[in-house]
């Protein structure tokens, strides 16, 4: 929404500096976006006359032009053709500076000196206008400045408005605005339409019908007759260019105008073109189709409101008329349109055929429903003075034009404690009549406050509490702190698990990630999901940024894939990431859903940073992985985890893989990447990659009422190297030896793999560190013989192993 | 022959000193203290002197031994040292490094946050990210068709849903689940179908609060996020209300801080651009509206009301870490991670 000052001012005195302006309003709630044509011209545009034209002789579209500046001659090299000797054009002297920020230098276009431009409208920020150089007119002196020979519209406000308030849409709108805040009168005026007397009833002459009642509850129409159709004026198309609006002709741009000035959307309809003289609002048929005024033709569904003659649709209502009964230049009598549209209808038609006008805008959010017969009167007194014709006596109204107001029933006691500001009675009532609200106080405890026809936007007493601290000023607002009974504050289960989680992975040097939710599908292909596989079923946006984000992503390990590679094409490969957040899985394709909060670790290249002494120049393996994922168990005291080898998931190497388990659960994998897919991300060394489920992870605590205390009697350790067949595993030789569940023996270690020539080929080597402990006695020799040498046993019934000596 | 004694004694002194291994160190032990050492001898002279003299050179010569003894001993620790831990050591060489990791700066920004509301008794409520239609608008007071639903170009999800657009929907969540009197706040990603540009991105994260309670005002309401603000930016900077609009809440503000860097006296200030506040937030009171949609009893007792605020933790942490570009947040280039 634009708002040229001197337009305003036509409505209100505004009392105060720009900028004062501007933070009044942006305090209470109407955003400037910037301030247009804020600096008027400065002395180095002025009016100048052509002396001579002469072609460039080295350009064919420029020429050179000398021109009297009213110091004297100076020659200008310009490439516009639209005008002749003696004619009044303006020129930016060297040292300009243009509103597009462009600045005058004296220069030498193509071999020929110019000493300054010729400005063309658009160039100076009037108006669109593509005919060449703005000519003014020949009255004017050489050498008088612009601004005072041409000041044009001068500082126009842009504004950012809220959807609450429609009645700022217009004009008159933000001058009520203005005048309210300021504590200004505004100015109206009631406009005056001299109905030919001689001439016929506009009713024999059009006729208005409302079939759809409840989407259109008001229509008012006018009819002119003998109107001559042109091109607007230079006061209206400058002020419509400040609006951001076009110049079509006198007609069209009066609608555009008085639209801007009262808010109010209008259409003029040529008469002679509406089969049967006459319109109807009703509902279209399916499959009726309106060519509208943008060229395009549109299929209507049942639900689009629509304008019609005897023939069918001619506009599309609150939206776009069509382009058959349009003015043109032909045009003579007309058929005005002041109508109130159904928001919800009108945004759903916008929507669906993707239009948003400056009229669909404005039904969308409502408008005075009072309006309509002061719009369309306006509209026929603006239309005569611009282009002529007689007004047919009276209007073709249908429906309630004054309907009853909005009352909200106010406690003055109830808006201070509701604020928490102490405001006397008076200073409530003061507020709300500035702003246009009716007060009635007969009962001091509750008014009855009276809305303005204007704010749509008024239902209940909060309403008037936000329009009372408004216009007092929120920048005043007390501080005060409510008072409220000491609690525990709850916390989501996964909170502390998250926030332990990135306590023990950073402390292991892990670098947490935040990536978007949302992936490419192309990801799924690129992992090497199998057609069947479930994570195929994901959710889809249905309209997508790009492809590139389509999907919700039903795992973690390709977002952090990306991140590696991205980082890995900046030289920095040595990695440790991972991420906490949600993975998105359908249990059927298109159903909601269900959000499993997941962590996924990616680790490669070296995993301690290279220095002088680093322990080794060894990249991470799997080991690595595991390794932090055990830290990761141990950390948060859970139950531990159970790392099966697995090779089913594609995207990892089949040898190289686990399937984390406990109690027969599957929480996620481990493993290292296939190279494959490593090559489908641009990933050049080996990465390990994991994921879980956060919640599975910690569904199982380590349960311990207090911390055991300390061994009274000593431990005795003793050390067993055990010769198994070469594809032993050996942790399944240390998990057996746990199952054992010795009661005495207290903890048991693989300290050492070998194999080599000392043990023959096909074997290999186990190294075991065992220690014994009673928790009543100190241990015997014998006693722990026993233990161990049932170990030894279990080693050559199990797993063909023998005792190294 | 006191004098001869002091410079026997120094002569030792710098033979021990001089000493650089045990051996050498035996040696000159046997030279100065031993058997056939001078010091033995004038011992065993001190027969030899007149008794009135006796007693004088005698301490003299044990006193000098004394002290002999004991150089030897510290020389011998001092050697022991040197040579049981090693050659020498380079001590200009830096450490050897453990790897340091980082939580990634929207965590940290957004745990502070929840830090700081906990402390004011706020509970944490969670709530999905994929959203129907009803918790994110509707309930929320943007019916199918409202304008304001423009203001939040959301994204839809095949089957009916969408991705939350605020946090806001969390306010409902907790609501159906307890009765007032409430604090909660709600913390998570969002998501917008904004295109990717330094101060937009389809997916960020908000913080949503919540409280009600019978008595509390729009004024409490910026008591607490005055409270927040001190903790979040530092004490004694005031907060500004400016009138603003969001369906769910009426009376309606944008909240402004006085900018923590120039504190509004730097016209050319970067963290500000001269305008002396910076928007850190949106709230407002409960929309009765928003009661009503809530269907519970509870809600629609007489004096219950309730404030509510939603601020963008990206904005704050840009606020706070001088960042111009919002892209470097999810962009997680390890050297940029590596600075937290």
């Amino acid at each position: 929404m634009y708002v040229p000052l001197t337009w305003l001012s036509e409505y209100v005195t505004v009392d105060r500096p720009l900028r004062d302006l501007v933070s009044l309003l942006a305090m209470s709630g109407i955003e400037v976006e910037s301030v247009e044509r804020e600096t008027p011209f400065t002395d180095h545009f002025v009016v100048a006359r052509v002396l001579k034209i002469g072609r460039h002789p080295q350009a064919e579209r420029l020429s050179f032009v000398d021109v009297d500046d009213g110091q004297g001659g100076r020659q200008v090299v310009c490439g516009a053709q639209n005008f002749q000797v003696g004619d009044r054009v303006v020129l930016a002297l060297p040292g300009a500076i243009l509103p597009d920020g462009r600045e005058i230098t004296e220069g030498v276009i193509r071999g020929v000196t110019s000493s300054g431009m010729l400005c063309s409208a658009e160039e100076l920020d009037l108006f669109a206008d593509h005919s060449g150089l703005f000519l003014v007119p020949e009255d004017v002196a050489p050498g008088t400045p612009l601004a005072a020979a041409h000041p044009g519209v001068g500082p126009t406000l842009e504004l950012s408005l809220t959807p609450n308030r429609a009645d700022c849409l217009s004009i008159r709108g933000m001058a009520r605005e203005i005048g309210a805040l300021t504590g200004a009168p505004v100015q109206g005026r009631t406009p005056i339409v001299h109905e030919d007397q001689e001439g016929a009833d506009a009713a024999t002459l059009a006729s208005v019908k409302v079939i759809a009642t409840e989407r259109c509850p008001r229509y008012v129409g006018r009819v002119l007759e003998g109107v001559q159709v042109g091109p607007s004026p230079l006061w209206l198309v400058e002020r419509l260019a400040a609006c951001g609006i076009r110049t079509i002709n006198n007609v069209v741009d009066a609608t555009n105008y008085v639209m801007l000035e009262l808010g109010q959307p209008l259409h003029a309809f040529d008469l002679d073109t509406l089969d049967g003289s006459g319109v109807e609002v009703r509902l279209a048929a399916e499959g009726e189709t309106l060519l509208c005024l943008d060229g395009i033709e549109r299929k209507l569904r049942s639900e689009d409101l629509v304008i019609c003659d005897a023939r069918g649709p001619v506009a599309l209502a609150g939206v776009m008329g069509g382009a058959p009964t349009g003015v043109k230049v032909a045009t003579t009598r007309l058929l005005l349109e002041s109508a109130r549209f159904d928001p919800l209808s009108t945004r759903k038609s916008a929507r669906f055929h993707g239009l948003h006008t400056d009229s669909s805008h404005r039904f969308e959010r409502g408008v005075d429903p009072t309006a309509q017969g002061e719009a369309a009167d306006r509209l026929a007194e603006l239309i005569v003075e611009l282009a002529g014709g007689r007004v047919a006596r009276g209007q073709l109204a249908v429906g309630e034009g004054k309907p009853a107001p909005v009352v909200i029933p106010l406690e003055p006691d109830w808006v201070r404690s509701y604020t928490g500001v102490s405001l006397s009675d008076a200073d409530i009532s003061t507020h709300l009549t500035w702003l246009g609200f009716a007060v009635d106080q007969q009962n001091n405890l509750c008014w009855q406050v009276i809305a303005p026809t204007w704010r749509m936007d008024m239902a209940q007493p909060a309403d008037l509490a936000e329009e009372v601290v408004r216009r007092w000023g929120y920048q005043n607002l007390p501080t005060t702190t409510p008072t409220a009974p000491i609690t525990s504050p709850g916390r989501p289960p996964l909170w502390s698990v998250g926030r332990k989680v990135r306590e023990l992975l950073t402390g292991a040097g892990c670098h947490e990630t935040v990536t978007y939710a949302m992936t490419p599908a192309a990801w799924l292909d690129q992992i090497q999901l199998t057609a069947g596989d479930p994570r195929r079923l994901v959710a889809r946006l249905k309209n997508p940024l790009s492809e590139e984000m389509a999907v919700l992503r039903p795992l973690l390990l390709p977002s952090l894939l990306t991140v590696a590679s991205f980082n890995q094409n900046r030289q920095n490969r040595d990695l440790a990431l991972f991420e906490i957040g949600p993975v998105f899985r359908c249990h059927t394709s298109g159903t909601r859903p269900v959000e499993l909060p997941t962590l996924a670790i990616t680790l490669m290249g070296r995993r301690h940073p290279r220095t002088w002494d680093s322990p080794s120049d060894r990249e991470v393996d799997i080991f690595d992985l595991r390794g932090l994922l055990e830290h990761l168990v141990a950390g948060l005291k859970v139950l531990p985890l159970e790392f099966r080898p697995n090779g089913s998931e594609r995207f990892l190497t089949s040898s190289r893989a686990w399937s984390i388990q406990r109690g027969g659960e599957e929480l996620g994998w481990a493993g290292e990447l296939s190279p494959r897919v490593g090559r489908a991300f641009g990933l050049e060394a080996p990465v390990m990659v994991a994921e879980l489920r956060l919640d599975q992870l910690v569904a199982e605590r380590v349960v311990r009422d207090r911390p055991r205390g300390l061994p009274a009697y000593p431990r005795s350790s003793r050390d067993m190297a055990v010769t198994v067949p070469g594809d032993t595993a050996a942790g399944e030789v240390l998990m057996a030896i746990r199952d054992l569940a010795e009661p005495l023996v207290e903890d048991i270690t693989l300290f050492d793999i070998y194999e080599g020539e000392q043990v023959g080929s096909g074997k290999k080597s186990l190294g075991f560190s065992i220690s014994y402990r009673a928790t009543d006695h100190t241990l015997t020799d014998k006693e722990v013989s026993e233990v161990h040498q049932r170990i030894i046993s279990l080693m050559g019934e199990r797993f063909s192993g023998a005792l190294r000596t | 022959m006191a004098s001869s004694l002091l410079s026997l004694e120094q002569e030792a002194m710098k033979d021990i000193a001089a000493a650089a291994d045990e051996n050498s160190l035996m040696q000159v032990k046997a030279r100065y203290l031993g058997k056939n050492s001078e010091l033995t001898a004038r011992l065993k002279e001190l027969g030899t002197l007149p008794p009135e003299e006796r007693k004088a050179a005698g301490q003299a010569v044990n006193v000098s031994k004394k002290k002999l003894e004991e150089l030897v001993a510290a020389r011998a620790e001092y050697l022991r040292d040197h040579t049981d831990v090693g050659p020498a050591l380079d001590l200009s060489l830096g450490g050897r490094h453990l790897p340091l990791g980082s939580v990634h700066p929207l965590r940290q920004i957004g745990q502070q946050i929840e830090d700081i509301f906990i402390g004011l008794g706020f509970s944490l409520e969670e709530s999905p990210h994929v959203e129907s239609e009803w918790y994110n608008f509707d309930a929320l007071n943007m019916p199918d068709g409202h304008p304001a639903r423009d203001m939040q170009d959301t994204f839809y999800v095949e089957g009916g849903t969408l991705l939350r657009t605020h946090t806001s929907a969390a306010q409902i969540h907790t609501m159906l689940r307890q009765p007032p009197p409430l604090r909660m706040i709600c913390a998570g990603a969002v998501y917008r179908a904004d295109d990717i540009d330094p101060t937009h991105s389809p997916m960020f994260h908000q913080v949503e609060l919540l409280m009600v309670d019978h008595s509390v005002t729009f004024a409490d309401l910026k008591g607490v996020l005055s409270a927040f603000a001190a903790e979040m930016f530092g004490p004694g900077l005031p907060l500004r209300f400016r009138a603003s609009y969001f369906p769910f809440t009426e009376p309606s503000a944008e909240v402004d801080i006085l900018c923590f860097k120039c504190r509004g006296h730097d016209p050319h200030c970067r963290v500000c651009k001269g305008t002396g506040w910076l928007e850190i937030l949106g709230c407002g009171m409960v929309n009765p509206v928003v009661f009503q949609k809530l269907d519970r009893p509870s809600y629609l007792a007489p004096g219950v009301r309730g404030f509510a605020a939603g601020m963008g933790v990206e904005r704050i942490a840009m606020l706070k870490l001088g960042i111009t570009d919002m892209r470097l947040l999810f962009d997680n280039d390890i050297r940029f991670l590596r600075q937290f």
